[in-house]
């Protein structure tokens, strides 16, 4: 019996392992993406100097 | 030269290569320091001096998809609108080129609408106040 | 405006009609007229009171819910006349008033003379303000006329029903004359003499706007009874102002716009009509204009000796914001001419005289370009085109002249011989078309030996020698992308190099990338190295760069790979060259070797060199000899006596260091060891 049940979970597993291989998940990295667009942000509207200049 | 090399002499040397390594390149930042990307940066920032009276007095208006709009000719002096229209859409042509690129330096092509709205979000965000920025319904509102 | 002036007129005159018609005979009376239709307008309810209090004097009251002309539409127009003189000869309306509920109020002046057939209106908005009509009958034959005096263009303005899309008039100050002669229903003539001051208006985003525009115009129709039509001319001067109409911006200075015709039956004929714009030159054009329908039938263009330079900055590069135009300066003369008929483009003529194209990014400039070039619809012609010299990305051009043919939209160019420094550029079988997608052509041709020592000159690079020779195969642009289908072929440093898959993206774009595989044989190292002073190697190299991609002309992606010719020469490496490789390896090596006995030797033998990158995202994985990766890897290999081996151990250089070494050790030429 306790064979069997864990054949099944195994069963269970592997397809939980095929179908999440069927979706093609491009992971966008949202966190890196904002933290780049600050960088960029900050460079072209110059804020970091202002930042200084008022420190 | 070949004076000095009476004996024949085997030699082999090992140099040791001791090149700076780059370190911190971490997996988790985006790739933004390409030449294409900070040709673009640059010319935006040149630019950026001249847009800035404009974002000032209202006439040019963060839009939510990451690109610049004229809000209020009005705001703009007659001989200077032409200079206005010039100017967005110059920003908007190296913005759109920004975001293409950056999503190719990272080689995920499919990424750029991504990028556009990640930057969309964060220039406004950005904005000093008094700017003038698109909402969710297409309506202006001050920073 | 003419709507709004029309609309005055109607309403006084209406007012004029039913006065007449009512004094005579009655002393007191109300009308109603349910209904008046005209062409123009229709008024809707009107009610007349007429009270005659005593003789002489009475009261007239006339009101009209509704007024519509074409658009516009006022409601609860009042005119009322307190003091109301009238008797046999005459009627006279001396303090009346005419109120829109609103919009305006003001006063007005009625007099009119029954035994002359004389009318008089004044109409005085404000105190400097002053529109005088009056109106004389002699028989069948009349004549108006109004005198304006001081109007205030943006009063009537206000009278009219906001409309967000319409341009708002802010400010505006009218003079001077308008005379209508007719006999009996019919208009004979009129003459129009006005003009117009402190004129401002604007649409509500600002993209269509005018300032402190100040205009004269003249205008005369007469009616001809023998063609039966109406003869026009009319005389426009754009004295002072500026306007910007989305994109464009132009300013007021005399510009003066001449138009004559003759209107017949709805047929307007434009004839010998002219623009003459202040710096740039005179426009002449006619035409045939079908006021309902197709609004141009006819029409044709014709300009001489327009100074381009200001046709295109004020008037093309506006339009061209987001094209690789935007950022050129033009100038020269030309002439044109073209010809429309039912809106469709027939014929163009273009011919350019010593016009020069300068990019303002120094990408590229054309010198002196002369050229006739004519197109007819449905039909091939062929344009000559010629230019005296220019450049194209620092590269110097000599004198061309292309025999283009074009129809309709594709061109062809059977060959072209371009001369470039010192070699020839031979074109051939050029096409380019355009469609919706924008322009796209091909071609293939060769390129006759360049010296490399003037071309690098040119390009203000490292100075090289040796010739560079091209076949170039089919060559294609799709209105994005040029794309070579084929090989290109070079030979430089004494081998051969073979350019594959090469595609520029984006060429004249911000960030243009391009992609290619390259592949070198049998370069000179001798050569090579004496160019770039890197310290003399002699031998022969190949090199394979697969997958290279260029953005901005800065490459970000390459597998490299250099490594040793095949065949037998010799083989030695000096020992300023071994210095140079470690001194890419950083101080410490280069230090290892001047304290080691090898500074005795000046040159050394070596059996194999190689070298390999790999470039991704700013980062070279490097390797050597070695098709396997370990942990250290052979750049040069030794062999024979003395001989040395290079190895290196550290596999990822960031790009921009790698590149800024080998900047130091070229720039110091002849390096000495001690």
């Amino acid at each position: 019996m306790k064979k069997h049940a864990s054949y099944v979970s195994f069963l269970v597993i592997l397809t939980m392992f095929l179908s999440a291989c069927v979706t093609i998940n491009i992971y966008f990295p949202a966190a890196a993406a904002e933290k780049a667009a600050d960088k960029i942000i900050e460079e072209v509207w110059q804020l970091e100097d202002e930042k200084n200049e008022g420190e | 030269m070949t004076n000095r090399l009476k004996h024949y002499v085997l030699l082999s040397l090992f140099i040791v290569f001791a090149l700076v390594p780059l370190t911190g390149l971490a997996q988790a930042n985006l790739e933004i320091n390409t030449p294409a990307i900070t040709s673009i940066k640059q010319s935006m920032q040149t630019r950026h001096s001249q847009l800035v009276e404009f974002y000032n007095s209202g006439a040019v208006g963060l839009t939510k998809d990451g690109m610049i709009a004229i809000r209020d000719a009005n705001a703009v002096p007659l001989a200077k609108r032409q200079l206005v229209n010039t100017l967005v859409s110059a920003e908007n042509q190296d913005r759109n080129a920004l975001y293409r690129e950056i999503a190719r330096a990272n080689n995920h092509p499919e990424w750029e609408p991504k990028i556009r709205s990640t930057f969309g979000q964060r220039w406004i965000n950005m904005a000093r106040p008094g700017w003038w920025y698109q909402k969710n319904g297409n309506a202006w509102a001050q920073k | 405006m003419g709507n709004r002036l029309i609309a005055v007129f109607l309403l006084v005159s209406m007012a004029y009609l039913l006065i007449i018609s009512a004094s005579a005979a009655y002393p007191r009376f109300a009308l109603v007229f349910d209904d008046i239709k005209g062409p123009f307008f229709a008024a809707k309810s009107i009610q007349v009171q007429f009270n005659d209090s005593n003789s002489g004097t009475a009261q007239l009251n006339i009101e009209i819910a509704e007024i519509n002309v074409q658009n516009y539409t006022w409601k609860n127009i009042r005119l009322s006349c307190n003091t109301f003189q009238y008797d046999q000869n005459e009627i006279l309306c001396k303090d009346g008033s005419i109120t829109v509920p609103g919009l305006f109020s003001f006063p007005i002046f009625l007099h009119f003379l029954f035994d002359s057939s004389f009318l008089r209106i004044n109409l005085k908005p404000s105190k400097s303000e002053s529109w005088h009509f009056t109106l004389k009958r002699d028989r069948n034959a009349w004549l108006g006329a109004l005198a304006i005096n001081n109007g205030q263009l943006n009063t009537i303005a206000g009278w009219l029903p906001n409309n967000e899309q319409l341009l708002k008039l802010s400010s505006g100050k009218i003079n001077g004359a308008v005379q209508l002669v007719g006999v009996d229903s019919d208009l004979k003539a009129v003459t129009i003499d006005l003009s117009i001051g402190a004129l401002a208006f604007a649409d509500q985003a600002g993209l269509h706007a005018g300032e402190n525009i100040a205009l004269v115009l003249k205008s005369d129709f007469e009616y001809s009874e023998q063609h039966n039509h109406w003869q026009w001319q009319s005389e426009l001067y754009w004295q002072a102002g500026e306007v910007f109409w989305q994109p464009v911006y132009l300013s007021g200075n005399n510009h003066h716009l001449s138009v004559h015709g003759v209107v017949d039956n709805g047929v307007i004929h434009l004839l010998d009509s002219s623009l003459m714009f202040a710096g740039m030159g005179t426009f002449n054009f006619s035409g045939i204009l079908n006021i309902s329908g197709n609004p141009l039938n006819v029409f044709k263009l014709e300009a001489e000796d327009i100074e381009l330079s200001a046709l295109f900055d004020q008037i093309l590069k506006p339009f061209l914001r987001d094209t690789s135009l935007a950022e050129v300066g033009v100038d020269g003369l030309i002439d044109f001419d073209l010809s429309l008929k039912n809106g469709v483009l027939q014929s163009i003529r273009l011919d350019l005289e010593d016009v020069n194209v300068i990019d303002s990014r120094d990408r590229f400039a054309f010198h002196r370009i002369n050229a006739h070039i004519p197109w007819r619809i449905n039909n091939t012609t062929v344009a000559d085109i010629n230019m005296l010299n220019g450049h194209l990305l620092q590269i110097p051009l000599g004198t061309i002249r292309a025999p283009l043919e074009i129809n309709e939209f594709n061109l062809f160019l059977p060959q072209l011989a371009l001369p470039v420094l010192d070699g020839i550029l031979k074109l051939e079988d050029f096409s380019a078309t355009y469609s919706k997608k924008g322009w796209q052509w091909e071609f293939n041709g060769e390129l006759e030996p360049v010296s490399m020592a003037t071309l690098t000159e040119a390009l203000q690079i490292q100075q090289m020698h040796g010739t560079l020779s091209a076949f170039i195969p089919d060559v294609r642009y799709d209105g994005s992308n040029v794309s070579v289908n084929g090989v290109l072929q070079l030979s430089v440093f004494d081998g051969s190099v073979v350019i594959h898959n090469l595609k520029l993206i984006e060429p004249m774009g911000l960030a243009p990338h391009l992609k290619a595989d390259i592949a070198m044989r049998d370069l000179d190292l001798e050569l090579l190295t004496r160019t770039f002073s890197f310290g003399k190697v002699e031998g022969r190299v190949d090199i394979d760069v697969r997958h290279l991609e260029l953005a901005n002309w800065e490459p970000i992606h390459f597998d490299a790979r250099l490594f040793s010719s095949s065949g037998s020469y010799s083989r030695r490496i000096s020992q300023a060259a071994i210095k140079n490789i470690s001194a890419l390896g950083g101080e410490g090596a280069v230090m290892a070797i001047q304290r080691s006995f090898l500074r005795f030797f000046e040159e050394f033998r070596y059996s194999e060199i190689g070298w390999r990158c790999a470039l991704r995202l700013n980062i070279c994985y490097m390797g050597g000899i070695e098709s396997e990766p370990r942990s250290s890897y052979t750049l040069v290999n030794g062999g024979g006596i003395p001989a040395i081996t290079v190895r290196g151990y550290n596999r990822e250089v960031g790009w921009q260091e790698l590149i800024n070494r080998l900047r130091r050790v070229t720039r110091e030429n002849d390096p000495v060891i001690q």
